[in-house]
């Protein structure tokens, strides 16, 4: 771990070139407060370096579908396994200011795009990297930070010209959808995934309105194996009826969604102290149960009108409130099969899958507030238990099950599949399709090199070169996680592409392929916010020329720091 | 009425939630025991799995919250902590990055995989003492059992190192160690940073509702919620943001709310006073079903005053002592909620008195080593008057004979008294009195001087004078709260008028300072009653 009070300490020995001056600057910080600790210049830069170079350094084997998986294994001994850089930058108890201010950055592109995490990592750390290069020789960091500027805007605009205006039919979806799942979870696994993913997202894709992904129900399920996660036309809910004789599995059925509390309430007086004896209770109890059962009422003679004498009928109420036992015992003797406290959000779901409209009140009730599924069955998998809501008429909101036999196997589907819908529907949205494998970062650091560094005057011209050399460590890592010599492909490339082609690697092979054909697609979305928050963050780091740290005095309390020995 | 589900936000917290689930399984299984009244029922707190192929087992209807350092030995997976030790992933050297740790690459399957190991905690040795086959406790004799925890309170390291309890692992929220926590580098020391990350875990679906609403769901007739939090850090934030969604989602529900503090006022630091001055008004929200009580761990200065002198040195782990002592309290308050006498909404009604206050102020008694002690209640008021003991004041000796309580309290609310016999009336009209012969119950894991003391209390079970963790009071408003409240206000105004904001919003810092003069008003005017 790189800790800033110790390299501030290294850094600041006896013969560095500053000597004289931070002794007196760092004074008058040091008279204001004088547990205070500063890096100036130099060492501020070279602490932002190490920092940016170290997490770099972390994260680089994850990128592409060939990295590693990391296990991190606890104090306690929990597992969790990922790929996915945000989920690492979380997991990782970081420490060091410059490394979380990165961190944060690449997270807020997950926030944002749902990809590109460990790019930004590895972006940011390069571009100081190649910064460092000019510093070092004496170079401003001022005109450094100008020449990425410059970049910055011609990478965006040349991605705009490098982009493919995308088909958005199902296929070209699918081949988006594989190349960001299989960049998170295994190969095999990623392609059982993909086709549920997109059309997930094609399900709920109304085209008047933008996509909202929390329509896409993510159901876990600790059960069977990774393989047997699917799609389901419908909906699961985490709970099952409470009653042990309501039916277990009913078909042809009415769905009434309801948010009406069907307990019995807490009375708005201080009922505890106000009866004097137990029948003034029992009393009390009793006419606030009427309320309850006129309410019951209603809802059975509502069935009974809907259902008729028709036995195949069924009938099937999801509440959002609470419904106590003696309301359950009620509605299982008239065969309703009742779920109680449902999510909030399932109620809007629950509505785009099999039709309906949720009611606040059981005054009123008419045939066409009620929803229809063909079939709706609890599933029993120990303690847990699961609804589902299936067989329904052409849903707008559907249900991603994962299944996986352990703790760990499910949280890593479900970060792929997040990421993996996050995808498509960036896919849906976005004005183009970048085309991947490396590919973009090879053309567009040729172009900056040639097109742009070309126009440009003056010693700006050196950012600029930084920036492109920067942006090649995306292809380079790909092949070294592929386990080839990252400047033999990078050479491979370069000659592919000065021949006019778009080019990205095989990592199969080691040689190139067109990415376009292949169908490996990056999202435009994903591959522009890196390239703006990794030259802003990069810029930002270079221009600090002064860290400073006040006394700590205030982070703990001093039993905590005994706690700790 | 039936179900109360359980939080805990924060190390505090959960110190006192640990002792408290110790306190729950302690109690007797069944009406078996020779208690003539009034058997706590355990299906208010803890949930069944309905008893499967591996029997029948209980796990807490709680939602436990805190930094994942925190945690200790426990795994948040299967909710056990994990007393085998690990020494196949043992570090062996090499180079140290930011994570922390060593990886180690290997192929499995194809796949590399790198492993990244955090060091093992080593569990407890009261944790491996549980957990050995032996039967420890019984056979054991009595003087080497109270020498392993007599070291207890030098020994724990975390609040799970003397949990006894057995989790459900959805109680935990495992990815609560995200960067807005660890990235800001300062142990997520700011309301503002709680009330944050609340918002960001909203906005992106990411707070586990789905836990709690599985416990919501499982109750057949919810009592309603207890919340236990942190209020001088981050954790108090993110409770008073939890409590107004839950105060949104299940709006009919009761909310008892305990502010859980350690240390001195005098000790804080400036944001720490902040911190809390701002939980207070966040944990007492805006519903009418909700109360907030703020509570103070008593430390080394407030134990000495009690003739504990011997046992407790420089070393002890006041969280952990203390947090026995709140834990008492959180019990005996909650206790007729328990054993049915009445409901947790009627209980926050009468606790809320007529004046309808939000805040309360607790007291409660405490076992002291010195039997016959001169001066008792002079030295207590001094330390009330000093303002160590803030919030939870305590006193000595049964309720009813306490003259210095009864003058602290302005509007008394609610006594509940765990010893047999208890003469004489205390407080007013407006004071509900709960007489519930069931005695506190010590579990193993209890801070051995409590234990002492309370095996004296046995042995003269005659006189009831003697004082025990088995009585309290908790009330409206009290003389030094209302004190309080008015010197923070007049804290802020000057913070607020020199401009130190202290990385707040300075309109929210006024807003506070309004906050405080309105209660300082209104518990002068009770003052003045």
């Amino acid at each position: 771990m790189i800790d800033l009070t110790k390299v501030i300490k290294t850094t600041a020995a006896p013969g560095s070139e500053d000597q004289a001056t931070p002794s007196r600057a760092s004074s008058a910080i040091q008279l204001i407060n004088p547990k205070s600790e500063v890096a100036r210049r130099g060492q501020a830069l070279q602490l932002n370096y190490s920092a940016a170079v170290g997490l770099q350094e972390v994260l680089k084997s994850n990128l592409g579908p060939k990295g590693t998986i990391k296990m991190l294994v606890d104090g306690a001994g929990g597992i969790k396994i990922t790929k996915d850089g945000k989920v690492l930058l979380s997991e990782m108890q970081i420490q060091n200011p410059t490394a979380a201010m990165i961190a944060r950055a690449a997270t807020a592109q997950d926030e944002i795009t749902g990809d590109g995490t460990t790019g930004v990592v590895l972006l940011v750390g390069e571009l100081l990297k190649q910064a460092e290069r000019y510093t070092s020789e004496g170079l401003h960091p001022r005109i450094v930070t100008e020449g990425f500027e410059v970049a910055k805007q011609a990478a965006l605009s040349f991605l705009d010209s490098f982009g493919v205006t995308p088909t958005r039919d199902r296929e070209e979806l699918v081949s988006v959808a594989r190349t960001a799942l299989r960049t998170k979870v295994s190969e095999t696994l990623a392609d059982t995934l993909t086709e549920a993913v997109v059309d997930a997202v094609r399900a709920i894709n109304l085209s008047d309105s933008p996509i909202d992904l929390h329509m896409v129900e993510i159901m876990k399920m600790q059960h069977r194996s990774e393989s047997d996660s699917r799609l389901v036309r419908g909906l699961v809910l985490d709970h099952g009826p409470r009653h042990p004789d309501m039916p277990k599995r009913v078909t042809n059925a009415y769905i009434l969604t309801l948010n009406v509390s069907l307990e019995y309430e807490k009375t708005e007086v201080n009922s505890g102290f106000f009866y004097s004896s137990a029948e003034q209770r029992d009393k009390l109890v009793e006419s606030e149960r009427r309320f309850v059962d006129a309410k019951l009422r209603k809802l059975v003679e509502f069935k009974n009108e809907v259902c008729g004498g028709d036995p195949t009928r069924g009938f099937v109420i999801i509440n959002q409130k609470g419904i106590d036992p003696l309301s359950l015992d009620v509605l299982a003797k008239h065969n309703i099969f009742a779920l109680r406290r449902a999510k909030r959000r399932n109620m809007e779901r629950l509505q785009l899958v099999c039709g309906g409209i949720a009611q606040n009140s059981v005054d009123d009730l008419t045939p066409d507030v009620l929803g229809h599924a063909g079939l709706v069955y609890e599933h029993v998998l120990g303690e847990e238990k699961y609804t589902f809501v299936e067989e329904v008429k052409d849903p707008k909101s559907v249900t991603l099950l994962i299944k996986g036999p352990n703790p760990h196997s499910i949280a890593q589907i479900n970060d792929a599949v997040r990421d993996g819908l996050r995808a498509v529907k960036n896919a849906l949205e976005d004005p183009y399709l970048v085309p991947g494998a490396g590919a973009f970062q090879v053309a567009c650091a040729a172009h900056l090199r040639g097109e742009v560094a070309a126009n440009l005057k003056g010693r700006a011209q050196m950012g600029v070169q930084a920036f492109a050399d920067a942006l090649l460590i995306v292809p380079k890592v790909l092949a070294q996680n592929a386990g080839f010599d990252a400047q033999d492909t990078i050479v491979k490339l370069q000659d592919e592409h000065r021949e006019g082609h778009v080019v990205g690697i095989d990592l199969k092979t080691g040689d190139v392929l067109d990415p376009r054909t292949e169908g490996i697609w990056d999202n435009y979305r994903v591959i522009r916010h890196q390239l703006h928050s990794c030259a802003v963050i990069a810029s930002n780091l270079l221009l600090v020329d002064e860290m400073l740290r006040a006394g700590r005095t205030s982070l703990k309390p001093e039993s905590d720091a005994l706690m700790q020995q | 009425m039936h179900e109360i589900i359980t939080l805990q936000f924060g190390e505090l917290a959960n110190y006192v939630g640990s002792h408290f689930w110790n306190i729950q399984q302690a109690y007797p299984a069944d009406d078996a025991s020779q208690i003539p009244s009034q058997p706590v029922d355990h299906g208010v707190l803890f949930r069944s799995n309905g008893g499967g192929p591996g029997g029948q087992s209980w796990t807490p209807r709680v939602l436990i919250y805190d930094l994942k350092p925190n945690f200790g030995s426990l795994c948040q997976y299967t909710g056990a902590a994990t007393t085998a030790a690990k020494p196949e992933l043992t570090p062996t050297g090499g180079q140290q990055h930011v994570l922390q740790g060593l990886a180690r690459s290997y192929d499995a399957g194809g796949q590399r995989v790198a492993v990244h190991t955090q060091d093992p905690v080593t569990p407890s040795d009261y944790l491996r003492t549980l957990d050995s086959p032996l039967p420890a406790p019984t056979t054991t004799p009595q003087p080497s059992t109270s020498t392993a925890h007599g070291d207890l309170a030098n020994d724990v390291r975390y609040w799970s190192d003397y949990g006894e309890s057995y989790y459900h692992p959805g109680a935990f929220y495992p990815d609560f160690s995200t960067l807005s926590v660890n990235g800001a580098l300062n142990d997520f020391a700011d309301y503002q940073q709680g009330q944050e990350l609340f918002r960001t875990q909203w906005k992106q679906g990411e707070l586990n509702e789905d836990a709690l609403r599985r416990c919501v769901e499982e109750a057949d007739t919810l009592q309603g919620f207890q919340i236990l939090a942190n209020t001088l850090d981050g954790f108090g934030g993110y409770a008073s943001a939890y409590l107004e969604y839950l105060q949104d989602e299940y709006a009919k529900e009761p909310i008892l709310t305990f502010g859980i503090a350690e240390g001195t006022g005098q000790s804080y630091s400036d944001r720490q006073r902040l911190n809390q001055l701002l939980a207070l008004r966040g944990l007492a929200g805006d519903s009418d079903h909700g109360v907030h009580l703020p509570l103070q761990m008593p430390d080394l200065a407030s134990l000495r005053a009690f003739g504990w002198t011997a046992e407790p040195t420089r070393h002890s782990n006041f969280k952990y002592l203390g947090g026995a002592v709140l834990a008492a309290f959180v019990d005996t308050l909650t206790l007729p909620c328990r054993t049915g006498q009445t409901a947790l909404h009627s209980l926050v009604r009468h606790l809320e008195g007529s004046q309808r206050c939000g805040i309360l102020a607790g007291l409660q008694s405490f076992p002291s080593p010195v039997v016959e002690w001169p001066g008792a209640d002079q030295s207590i008021r001094d330390v009330v008057e000093r303002g160590t003991l803030q919030d939870v004041s305590v006193f000595q000796g049964p309720l009813s004979r306490t003259s210095a309580t009864s003058q602290e309290i302005l509007l008394s609310a609610v006594q509940i008294n765990r010893r047999a016999a208890v003469h004489g009336t205390a407080g007013t009209s407006d004071t509900a009195r709960f007489d519930l012969p069931v005695p506190l119950p010590l579990p193993g894991s209890f801070p051995a001087m409590f234990r002492a003391a309370s095996s004296v209390n046995s042995k003269a079970t005659a006189t009831d004078e003697l004082p025990t963790l088995d009585g309290l009071a908790v009330a409206t408003a009290r003389t030094s709260q209302a004190q309080w409240f008015g010197d923070s206000a007049h804290w802020l105004r000057q913070q607020t008028n020199t401009g130190a904001t202290h990385h707040q919003d300075r309109d929210e810092l006024l807003e506070l300072r309004e906050f405080l003069e309105d209660l300082d008003q209104r518990y002068t005017v009770y003052d003045n009653m």
